[in-house]
């Protein structure tokens, strides 16, 4: 890369499409949120900063791509350990907003640190998944790396942001099915969430809606809970003693499966007893809106409305009659497709689409042609981070997913977001740009 | 993709691997069909459903409106109301039929309508445009005068519409408002709080006192309206989907003839007065001046009446009886006498003589008259400053210091009010911490006569009394009696009974120390202020000093003094701020206050006639040292 002509090889392999597309997205974000803030002047500055951060992600981005990406994984651990603990300093310092303690910042330079975190973990897990190889084959190293996940997951829980989880986890599962981990060892951390959260969400929910009854309670209870542990525990751990014993290799699979649901029924357990009543609500309301028809609900409503009034063309730029008349809550953070699809219609939605697959087949093309694995996870990574991005931010605006705070990449108002995603871009394209070996 | 080899790899490159090949594949198959899933859902929407939704929106037929829960009342312990909803007229405004470019000139001429801070009422119509089917409530409890005049020219306010709204109104004005509080727009601070147990940014909430304490239970759950309007906001169509649960009811143990005695008693002198009930903590009365009226809050706050008050420098909104911090005084000799009953082998018959004062070393510590030879119901009695001098010196001030943490110094006493305060229980550590310096043996003399470092909050002197009248166990003062459903009456949540502390008091030292309070009020230092044959009453008088100013007059003690009823029983506390001598000011009060309650005299007359009494006392001692009367 140091050759002569370097910056004609840059600019020969440089992915022009990547950064068109990109490019035409944060553009297509200003002028959404300069549409659905003219009439307010005291939010109207908030396009001009969108452009701001967008420029300064632009040069951080270019700082990445200059940055050999291997760097990066020389110093995984560095960067991983720096993002727990700013999310660490985050709770003890955050400012608590709307009830999260998400937002840090001193001399009013801050941000939200959860954001950063998801490529810290992507950088980490990479470095890490690199280095073990064939090794990820045994479940010890495959637990380090979900821990390792897990962490900052834990302390993002703790602020409380529930949607952050719903990007780390389909990461992190997907960037380890690339890496060729055991299909089944994947099959068991869903298996865990799956018993974690339905048993308790079954319970509650029915409690909530007043259809509750003796059986509905049971799955709920305290006793039935730990009991399922103790009994999954009590076999996991016969199963380990029998293949310790036998040296029969069938063993395994009962030990790993009473493991898989004693840590699931467990997860139920500290479900129903740490969580308090309002966080159990709040948590039902994300996964069912109706439960709160005035609140989320209600935005939901307004949002979809709004799409669907779109039709095919659009009522044209600045003329959306929901955003333009304030119906739209969060229009230009949450909800911005909403007010996308109403002024755009189903056309642009199609571009909008169009842009994000490009952008995340290119991606996973990327990860196809890189020059190692840790280029290949890192751009796995980022693919799925994006897709899980676009997916919940414009699947909550038509109703088909939990309302959470997941912005639209590029295109959301917002800087942390913003600079993570760019910052994610560089490396991207990095890897990108390093395809070929000298 | 595969388009890209190139010769001389050295090394191994992933795409080379036919499973690694396999699984991006799978992974790339995957994303295009979750992203084409999207699209199908959208397009179903906008081409599907399109005509119908863009009908929708284009009238936007459903609206929420919010119904404010009614809040609930506050009622006294006999079910006299203290606190109440009155309907009033507000000019209330829907963000959503007010266009945003209009907002700044429609808030400029609602300022002039409704005489309000147009800065204040800009960003409340801002605020609004957030949830823009919430009605943001301009100016509640408006006259009829400004109703008419926007009635007049309702054209000139889009958005703006008159509605019934209830107000706080507290129909006894300033009885037990520092019990009471008073209400307010919730405020960011508050918001960030409370936003996890379901509260918004439009609501109202209790900003001090019981107001605050029981908000939860007080406030309700609002309800929703949903309205169906047509292409030109003519309402087609309303119907109420949630009904608002009104708040519960909450009963206090405050009496509010107690309460009114204790304030009529209070006058104008600035300090407090508590009543308590020392077998289960129940406040009878808690009286504090300066107070305000809480009904200055009704509607909205009203700006230049709250800076008066927040300005005044007697600061009307100060909780005395737990948030003012005073030294304690002779009061504080009922510990020191208990401490040295208990923990020492010192007799009750042992005698100390004051000179006048006491010599440690060779400073001499004043006592406040001469006593000649006391002994501790003595001591007690006439207050004397020598003995305990002596005393405190021979137990040291560990034990003093123990004791006092055990009759629930340096703790709060846990009333059911915010902001209470620990006062100040010094320790060594504590002076060595603060001025460098080790304890010094006048220290402890200053603290065996409750001065120096010393600092007690009125409710945690009354703790004391509590304490050794109910031999040795303190309940936890409350002023919530029960919780009440305002549709049934019943009662959702009863207080239940807290015992917070045990000392272990004796029979000997109960004895002695309640037979002192006894003599106190019949021989010693509150015989003139708190002369009443009709009621036997026990208590210590105390004069707290301090270093500038006048001394703040202390009485704290108990009536009757036996009786077979111990539940009966009132502890009364009344501390006059800058009063004076506490047998002079404070004692004529509290006795005024307990004649009224166990005699039904007016609590004003018997309080001017003990201070006749007082004055009177002092004239003739005056004459008798000058010889003029035998």
């Amino acid at each position: 890369m140091q050759g002569k002509n370097s910056i004609m090889d840059t600019a020969a392999k440089f992915d022009y499409v990547i950064f068109g597309v990109v490019t035409v997205l944060v553009v297509i974000g200003v002028l959404s949120i300069y549409s659905a803030k003219s009439g307010v002047e005291e939010t109207a500055a908030q396009f001009v900063k969108q452009i701001m951060w967008a420029s300064i992600g632009m040069i951080l981005l270019v700082v990445l791509l200059v940055i050999p990406y291997q760097k990066l994984g020389d110093n995984a651990a560095a960067i991983y350990f720096s993002c727990v603990f700013l999310l660490l300093l985050t709770l003890v310092l955050g400012r608590k907003i709307r009830g999260a303690r998400a937002w840090m910042g001193f001399l009013g330079v801050g941000g939200q640190f959860s954001e950063l975190a998801k490529l810290g973990v992507i950088i980490a897990l990479s470095r890490y998944m690199e280095r073990m190889g064939s090794d990820l084959q045994d479940i010890r190293n495959f637990l380090i790396a979900m821990g390792m996940v897990f962490l900052p997951v834990f302390l993002i829980l703790l602020q409380p942001d529930f949607g952050t989880i719903l990007v780390y986890i389909p990461m992190a599962l997907v960037m380890m099915y690339v890496g060729g981990v055991p299909i089944i060892y994947l099959a068991g951390v869903v298996a865990v969430g799956v018993t974690g959260l339905s048993l308790p969400l079954i319970s509650n929910y029915m409690e909530m809606t007043g259809q509750d009854n003796q059986l509905t309670y049971i799955l709920g209870s305290t006793p039935f809970l730990l009991g399922c542990a103790g009994f999954f525990l009590l076999a996991s751990a016969a199963g380990f003693a029998l293949r310790t014993f036998t040296a029969r290799k069938g063993w395994d699979r009962m030990s790993f499966t009473g493991a898989v649901f004693f840590l699931g029924f467990t997860c139920a357990f500290l479900f129903q007893n740490i969580l308090k009543g309002y966080q159990k609500k709040r948590f039902l309301v994300f996964v069912n809106p109706d439960l709160d028809p005035f609140g989320t609900g209600y935005n939901i409503i307004q949002s979809i409305t709004a799409i669907g009034s779109g039709e095919l063309f659009g009522k044209g730029f600045m003329k959306g009659l929901q955003s333009q008349l304030g119906f739209l809550p969060e229009v230009t953070t949450d909800f911005i497709f909403s007010g996308i699809g109403e002024e755009w219609g189903f056309l642009g939605s199609v571009i909008l689409i169009g842009l994000y697959m490009t952008l995340v087949i290119r991606a996973i093309f990327i990860a196809y042609n890189a020059k190692d694995l840790f280029g290949s996870y890192l751009a796995s990574g980022i693919a799925t981070m994006f897709t899980v991005h676009v997916i919940i931010n414009m699947g909550m605006a038509v109703g088909i997913m939990p309302v959470t705070g997941l912005p639209l990449p590029f295109v959301s108002y917002g800087g942390s977001a913003m600079i993570t995603f760019m910052l994610a871009t560089g490396i991207l394209l990095s890897v990108d740009l390093r395809r070929y070996v000298h | 993709m595969q388009g890209d080899k190139k010769s001389g790899r050295p090394q191994f490159r992933p795409g080379q691997d036919r499973f690694f090949q396999f699984r991006i594949l799978v992974f790339a198959a995957v994303t295009a069909l979750v992203f084409l899933l999207l699209l199908a859902r959208i397009g179903a929407l906008q081409i599907l459903h399109g005509r119908e939704l863009e009908a929708a929106a284009r009238n936007n037929s459903e609206q929420y409106i919010k119904i404010p829960a009614l809040r609930g009342r506050i009622l006294d312990r006999n079910g006299k109301i203290l606190a109440f909803n009155r309907e009033s007229y507000a000019l209330v405004l829907l963000p959503a039929r007010l266009k945003k470019k209009d907002a700044e000139e429609v808030a400029a001429r609602l300022s002039r309508l409704l005489k309000a801070d147009p800065a204040v009422l800009k960003r409340r119509i801002i605020n609004g445009f957030e949830r823009p089917y919430d009605p943001v409530v301009l100016k509640a409890d408006i006259d009829f005068q400004t109703l008419s005049l926007w009635a007049e020219n309702s054209g000139r306010f889009p958005g703006v519409y008159e509605t019934v709204l209830p107000v706080r109104v507290y129909p006894e004005g300033s009885l037990a408002c520092h019990v009471i509080g008073y209400t307010g727009d919730i405020s960011v601070n508050e918001l960030d709080r409370l936003y996890e147990e379901g509260y918004s940014s439009r609501d109202v909430v209790g900003k001090a006192g019981i107001e605050k304490v029981y908000d939860m239970q007080l406030r309700g759950v609002d309800g929703y309206r949903r309205r169906i309007v047509d292409v030109h906001n003519r309402v087609r169509e309303e119907k109420t989907v949630l009904e608002p649960t009104p708040g519960n009811d909450v009963v206090l143990t405050i009496d509010a003839t107690i309460q009114k005695s204790a304030e009529t008693s209070l006058g104008k002198q600035k300090g407090c007065v508590i009543a308590t009930r020392p077998t289960d903590g129940e406040v009878f009365a808690l009286a504090s001046f300066p107070n305000y009226d809480p009904n200055i809050f009704l509607g909205s706050i009203d700006r230049a009446a709250f800076a008066a008050l927040l300005k005044d420098p007697g600061n009307p909104f100060m909780c005395r009886a737990i948030q003012g911090r005073y030294p304690p005084g002779s009061t504080f000799k009922l510990v020191v006498a208990t401490a040295a009953l208990e923990e020492t082998l010192f007799s009750q018959h042992t005698r100390y003589y004051c000179t006048g004062g006491w010599f440690l070393g060779d400073k001499y510590y004043k006592c406040w008259t001469w006593h000649g030879y006391q002994d501790m119901g003595q001591a007690i009695q006439n207050s004397c400053n020598a003995y305990f001098y002596h005393l405190g010196y021979d137990i040291g001030s560990e034990v003093i210091l123990r004791w006092a943490y055990r009759f629930g110094l340096g703790q709060k006493s846990g009333i059911d009010l915010p902001g209470e305060i620990i006062g100040r229980l010094p320790s060594h550590a504590w002076k060595k911490r603060h001025y460098g310096q080790p304890w010094w043996d006048g220290d402890t003399l200053n603290l065996s006569i409750g001065q120096g470092w010393l600092e007690m909050t009125p409710m945690q002197v009354n703790d004391i009394v509590s304490c050794i009248v109910n031999r040795g166990e303190i309940f936890r003062p409350h002023l919530m009696k029960e919780i009440r459903s305002p549709l049934t009456g019943e009662t959702v949540l009863p207080y239940k009974v807290e015992s917070i502390s045990r000392v272990p008091i004796s029979e000997r030292t109960w004895a002695v120390v309640t037979e002192g309070m006894r003599r106190v009020m019949t021989d010693g230092t509150g015989k003139d202020g708190g002369y009443s044959p009709v009621l036997k009453m026990a208590g210590k008088t105390g004069t707290g000093e301090v270093f500038s100013g006048i001394s703040h007059a202390w009485f704290t003690g108990y009536a009757p003094y036996k009786t077979d009823k111990p539940d009966e029983r009132l502890v009364m506390t009344v501390i006059g701020e800058s009063g004076g001598g506490g047998g002079e000011v404070a004692t004529p009060i509290a006795a005024s206050v307990l004649r009224s309650v166990y005699v039904g005299e007016d609590p004003a007359a018997v309080k001017r006639s003990l201070q006749f009494h007082v004055e009177s006392q002092r004239e003739i001692k005056r004459l008798r040292l000058q010889g003029m009367v035998p």
